[in-house]
């Protein structure tokens, strides 16, 4: 039951906001925009969606660095509810890896 | 004399005498006000002989004798004695530790009353005489013998201020014959620099003159001043009268951190002895002020409320200075006004008592009304300062930039531009109230009280303020893991951090119990602040009493809503009181003062008259109030404490004395309770209290005389820790 995994690559939409925990950690947090084609049924389909992404600890913030609206990445991490709030069930990406596209790409 | 009882008050929680013999010698004959030395139980300790008695109710052979007689002269004259006894009456406390309590530390020890002496450094003849060269490369000692030639005796605490590292150097001086230690006769220091009076304004004449007629007999004024009236200057003036008549003045204040200040107004007018006592003295030092106000050599003693114990041979005025202070009133142990007991003390010695406040309490107003007091008005501000300009801002749906509106940031902006200075008020330390999961909401509570955890972000750790317990921040949420832990709300450091960033060239500086903790940093921080180091002041009450900027133009009340909304009936009073003496910073100069006051409810009927009439208008309003709820003063309280490890113990133990209470005769009296105190735990223990009511004092004092002697017998009693407070001021 430890499964939680997921690759989603897409468009960065607003400039990436940090701000530091009262220990000390940077957390980074931006929304990912994606779009793609996907295979469904045998047959080619539009996938729309829109996740927030929040990037915890130095490495991460290391990688987010320099992160514009508009940019182009590959975030792998695990999903957990955005909040304990009751009947609220929004998700959120927690980063493990953060990818450029242009440094992928060239 | 063989067979003569003595009667002594042991400081022990029974609430009665213990009868014992006379030790086996005796310099001088016994008499009431001298301390005995005495086996009790298994041990010995200091009592006061009470009275000499003839019989006692136990058999001879089975009372034990005195160890030692340790004064030969009573420490207590009769009219203290009689006070004391009073306020152990009234008060319902045990005769032995209200005496302890009115002694210094010292003196409830075996020490004699005698001045002990500060020791002080000067040089002999040989030392005076002494060449600058003969010192060769002893460069320190030639820097004290310097400081000794201009000073001529230092003591520790001076040397300390002028020289580092002066012990070693000294010692050999002292080894050399150059320098010899001596006892400083205790006198209190006199300032170098003194001050003529000013002359008053027509208001202040009268207060004066009016306090000067009063001054053959007991008469209770109530010296009611707005902030910045000079209530001080009118004491001053009415004390060299009573000094200029051979009497002696006892001032009472309300807080140490106000002595300093106030002290050195003394000293600048008097050219003679003032004993300062406070808690921030020394043992020593405070017998010190003890035996020179006791043995008339202090003409002036100025302290905080345990001074209102300091024999004084002459007495000829007593003055309360803040006389609505809640600090006048002991809360702990021996549970007595310093305020309540002033009055006392000047009826019983036939002396005129000044209570002075620009905002009086409503048991004082209320007494005024009633014509038991007299009432001296200073309506007007002295020399040209005028009244500070009062406004709310309604801070809904305002956007808020670390608790502070625009409307706020923009007068800050302006008074700093046109060379003001700028304090904002905030009662809340340090950087937020509490810390917050932003995923699963958990919240930091304190493991051993009901409250949260409040976090400071420069040390990086969370502290309670109710047991000051102390851990490490967390790294992340104890309940989900999450790291996105956030501090939730406004203390002073968030404040001060705020404004660094956006005032940081002005200056910034929070005073506060936490940047005062080290001894003299209040006063070096006062001293940037009157040069104008400082611009933008942040403070919570530590800052908004007594002190006087001149350049203080603007003050902002960052939250006045922590007041309005609380359950205990006095909570609107001192809201009240400390709105008007914080606004009461501003323009005290020439300058004229602006008051910016942020609120989620501009419409509250107090905050209204405050704002639109005055702190006058507000006190009528709440004393209608409090008639009609009958509330003191219109009704008179005990509250009975009660406390314990585990939970139902106390509720219980008040259960069993409301019934004990049915049983007794109770006409006349309310019994409210019991119930869990508003913070039921707090460092562990659970507490509840039991709240007795009545309109007359007369049936609730035979009640409670009635109920202490039925809990003597009460095995319960004696297992959990319980509490009496005669006229409570919190409600917990």
């Amino acid at each position: 039951m430890q499964d939680n995994r997921l690759v989603m690559a897409g468009v960065i939409k607003k400039t990436p906001q940090c701000h530091h925990t009262p220990v000390g950690i940077p957390v980074v947090r931006f929304t990912l925009s994606h779009q793609s084609i996907q295979q469904e049924g045998g047959m080619q389909r539009q996938a729309m969606c829109q996740i927030g992404v929040i990037a915890t600890g130095d490495a991460l913030y290391q990688s987010s660095q320099g992160l514009n609206a508009g940019d182009e990445v590959r975030v792998s991490g695990f999903l957990t509810r955005a909040n304990h709030r009751d009947g609220e069930f929004r998700l959120i990406l927690h980063a493990q890896k953060i990818e450029r596209f242009d440094a992928i790409t060239s | 004399m063989s067979s003569a009882i003595l009667r002594i008050a042991v400081p022990s929680p029974l609430r009665r005498l213990f009868d014992y013999l006379p030790p086996p010698q005796m310099s001088a004959p016994a008499l009431p006000g001298q301390r005995f030395l005495l086996p009790f139980g298994r041990g010995r300790c200091v009592g006061i002989l009470m009275e000499v008695a003839e019989h006692s109710e136990l058999p001879l052979e089975k009372l034990r004798p005195a160890l030692r007689q340790l004064d030969p002269q009573p420490l207590f004259d009769e009219g203290m004695m009689a006070l004391l006894r009073w306020a152990s009456d009234y008060y319902h406390h045990p005769p032995g530790e209200v005496f302890a309590a009115a002694l210094p530390v010292l003196l409830r020890q075996e020490r004699p009353a005698q001045v002990g002496g500060i020791r002080c450094w000067a040089l002999t003849e040989t030392g005076k005489a002494t060449s600058d060269e003969s010192f060769g490369r002893a460069h320190k000692q030639r820097q004290l013998q310097r400081l000794l030639l201009q000073h001529g005796r230092l003591t520790a605490v001076q040397l300390n201020e002028l020289s580092e590292g002066w012990r070693t150097p000294m010692k050999r001086l002292v080894a050399q014959g150059l320098v010899c230690e001596q006892e400083l006769p205790c006198l209190a220091l006199r300032s170098d620099e003194s001050d003529q009076p000013p002359p008053l304004n027509p208001a202040q004449q009268r207060a004066v003159d009016a306090i000067d007629a009063a001054r053959d007999g007991f008469n209770t004024l109530l010296l009611e001043g707005v902030t910045g009236s000079g209530k001080t200057e009118v004491y001053l003036q009415a004390i060299a009268r009573v000094l200029a008549a051979g009497r002696q003045v006892l001032v009472l204040v309300p807080e140490i951190g106000l002595t300093p200040q106030l002290y050195q107004r003394f000293t600048r007018r008097f050219d003679c002895p003032i004993a300062l006592l406070h808690s921030g003295l020394n043992d020593n030092e405070r017998l010190c002020a003890w035996s020179m106000a006791r043995s008339g050599e202090a003409r002036i003693v100025i302290g905080t409320r345990s001074a209102v114990f300091t024999p004084l041979p002459e007495p000829g005025l007593i003055v309360v200075d803040e006389e609505h202070d809640a600090s006048l009133k002991q809360q702990e142990g021996f549970r007595y006004s310093g305020r309540d007991l002033a009055v006392v003390r000047a009826r019983r010695e036939g002396i005129p008592l000044v209570l002075g406040s620009a905002t009086p309490s409503l048991e004082t107003l209320a007494n005024t009304q009633a014509g038991r007091y007299q009432l001296s008005h200073l309506p007007e501000r002295a020399g040209e300062a005028t009244p500070p300009n009062l406004r709310l801002i309604d801070v809904r749906q305002q956007p808020l930039q670390d608790g502070l509106s625009p409307p706020l940031l923009q007068a800050m902006r302006h008074h700093l531009e046109r060379g003001g200075q700028v304090l904002l008020f905030l009662n809340r330390r340090g950087f937020a109230p509490t810390l917050l999961c932003h995923e699963c909401g958990w919240v930091s509570h304190c493991s051993r009280c009901d409250a949260h955890h409040t976090y400071y972000a420069r040390q990086g750790r969370l502290r309670c303020h109710h047991c000051d317990s102390e851990q490490r921040l967390p790294p992340q949420c104890p309940d989900c893991g999450s790291l996105d832990l956030i501090p939730v709300g406004q203390g002073t450091e968030r404040l001060e951090q705020a404004l660094q960033e956006q005032f940081g060239a002005a200056g910034v500086v929070r005073i506060d119990r936490d940047s005062t903790r080290r001894k003299g940093a209040m006063d070096t921080m006062l001293a940037a602040i009157h040069r104008q180091e400082y611009r933008v002041l942040i403070g919570t009450q530590m800052l908004a009493k007594g002190h006087h900027f001149p350049d203080v133009t603007l003050v902002g009340i960052v939250d006045a809503d922590q007041g309005l909304f609380s359950q205990d009936f006095r909570a609107s009073e001192r809201m009240a009181q400390m709105i008007v003496q914080v606004a009461g910073r501003a323009g005290r100069a020439g300058r004229s003062g602006e008051v910016l006051i942020q609120t989620h409810a501009p419409d509250h009927p107090l905050l209204r008259r405050l704002v639109e009439e005055d702190y006058r208008a507000f006190a009528m309003a709440a004393l209608d109030e409090r008639r009609e709820a009958e509330m003191p003063p219109y009704s008179h309280l005990a509250l009975i404490r009660a406390e314990a490890v585990a939970q139902a113990e106390p509720m219980a133990f008040l259960s069993l004395l409301q019934q004990t209470i049915r049983q007794l005769p109770h006409a006349g009296v309310f019994v409210l309770g019991p119930v869990p105190a508003l913070m039921e735990r707090r460092a562990g223990r659970y507490r509840a209290q039991l709240l007795l009511q009545s309109a007359q004092r007369a049936p609730l004092h035979q009640l409670l005389r009635a109920l202490l002697q039925q809990m003597e017998g009460m095995k319960e009693a004696r297992k959990i820790r319980w509490s009496l407070d005669v006229d409570p001021l919190e409600l917990y």
